[in-house]
C-alpha cells in the first residue's frame, strides 16, 4: 500500500530528462561565457611559417646545396628540386600543421619549376584573405643561387606557406 | 517506488556534482595551467623545427618549469601536461618532420630540461648530457 508522499519512478521520469538537460544547458553556457573572456590565444604562425622557409633554405635535406664540408645557406641545388625531396624534409600529417608551395624562376622570372607538399593545405591559398577563415598564409619571394650543373646562376625562390589556425 | 523527498535529493547531489565540474574547469582555466602547458608546447616545437632546419650541428637545451613532463611522440609530436594528470588532458603539438634523419627519444618523461642534440643526420632528444 502506499503511503502519503510516495512516488513511481515513472511519473518522475520525464521531469528528471528535462531537469538533467537543464543542468546541462546552464553548464556549457557558464563555461562557454566565461571560458571565452578567460582563454588566451597564443599565435605563432608567423613564427612557423619562417621556420618553413629557413628549413628549404638552410637544410642540405630539403633544397640547400652542400659540398663536401659544409652547407650553403641560401644556395639552391636544382638536383634536390623536387616534391619527393621536400616531402621527405618537410612531412606533416595530412591537414595538420603547413602546406608549402615553392616556385623557382631565374632572375629573368622564368619559372623553371614548381613543388608543392600538403596540397590540401595549399588548396586553402584563396580562404586565406578571408575575414574568419582558418587558414594564415604567408608570401615571400627570397633573392637565391642555384646550381645548375656547375654553375651558378642568380633567380627567386617564391614561398606561399599555408597555416591552419587553431 | 520511492519518496519525493528521495528525489528531491537526488536531483540535489546531481546539480551539485554538474556545478563542481564546472567549476574545476573554470579553475583550471583561470590558473594558467592550460596556458602555460600550450605556451611550452608550443615553444618547444618550434626549437625542435628550427633545431631540424639547422644547416650544421648542434646542441641546445630547454628548461622548463618541472611540474610539467614533456612526452615526444610518434610522427614528431610533442605532449605537455601537469604532473600527475593524465597524458590526454595536455597541449598536443607537431612538427615538421624530416624522415632523413634518425630520431632518437630517450628518457623523456621525467624532467624540466629537454636537449636536441643534432649531428650528422642523427637527431636524438634526451634530458641529460
Amino acid at each position: 500500500m502506499n503511503k502519503k508522499g510516495d512516488y513511481t519512478i515513472g511519473k518522475e521520469s520525464l521531469k528528471m530528462i528535462v531537469y538533467l538537460m537543464l543542468i546541462t544547458v546552464v553548464s556549457f553556457i557558464i563555461i562557454s561565457i566565461f571560458g571565452v573572456s578567460i582563454v588566451k590565444d597564443i599565435r605563432t604562425s608567423e613564427l612557423e611559417q619562417h621556420v618553413a622557409v629557413t628549413r628549404m633554405l638552410s637544410s642540405s635535406n630539403c633544397l640547400a646545396y652542400s659540398g663536401e664540408e659544409r652547407v650553403f645557406s641560401g644556395i639552391i641545388d636544382l638536383n634536390k628540386f623536387s616534391e619527393e625531396r621536400v616531402q621527405n624534409c618537410f612531412s606533416y600529417k595530412e591537414r595538420e600543421g603547413q602546406g608549402l608551395l615553392l616556385s623557382l624562376y631565374d632572375f629573368n622570372d622564368n619559372l623553371l619549376g614548381e613543388v608543392e607538399t600538403n596540397k590540401i593545405l595549399v588548396a586553402q591559398v584563396p580562404t586565406c584573405g578571408l575575414d574568419k577563415s582558418d587558414y594564415d598564409c604567408y608570401f615571400t619571394r627570397k633573392y637565391i643561387l642555384y646550381d645548375d650543373g656547375g654553375e651558378m646562376k642568380k633567380g627567386f625562390l617564391d614561398f606561399t606557406v599555408v597555416t591552419k589556425l587553431e | 517506488m520511492v519518496s519525493k523527498v528521495g528525489i528531491w535529493i537526488g536531483y540535489t547531489v546531481v546539480a551539485v556534482a554538474a556545478f563542481l565540474t564546472v567549476f574545476v574547469i573554470m579553475d583550471k582555466m583561470t590558473d594558467d595551467t592550460s596556458f602555460e602547458q600550450r605556451f611550452i608546447s608550443k615553444d618547444l616545437i618550434i626549437l625542435e623545427d628550427s633545431a631540424l632546419s639547422a644547416p650544421y650541428n648542434l646542441n641546445v637545451a630547454y628548461s622548463f618549469d618541472d611540474s610539467y613532463e614533456v612526452f615526444f611522440g610518434e610522427k614528431c609530436s610533442l605532449t605537455i601536461n601537469k604532473r600527475e594528470t593524465p597524458l590526454y588532458s595536455g597541449s598536443i603539438n607537431y612538427c615538421a618532420a624530416d624522415i632523413n634523419f634518425e630520431v632518437i627519444y630517450s628518457d623523456i618523461l621525467d624532467s624540466g630540461l629537454v636537449i636536441f642534440d643534432k649531428k650528422e643526420n642523427v637527431f636524438e632528444v634526451k634530458v641529460s648530457e
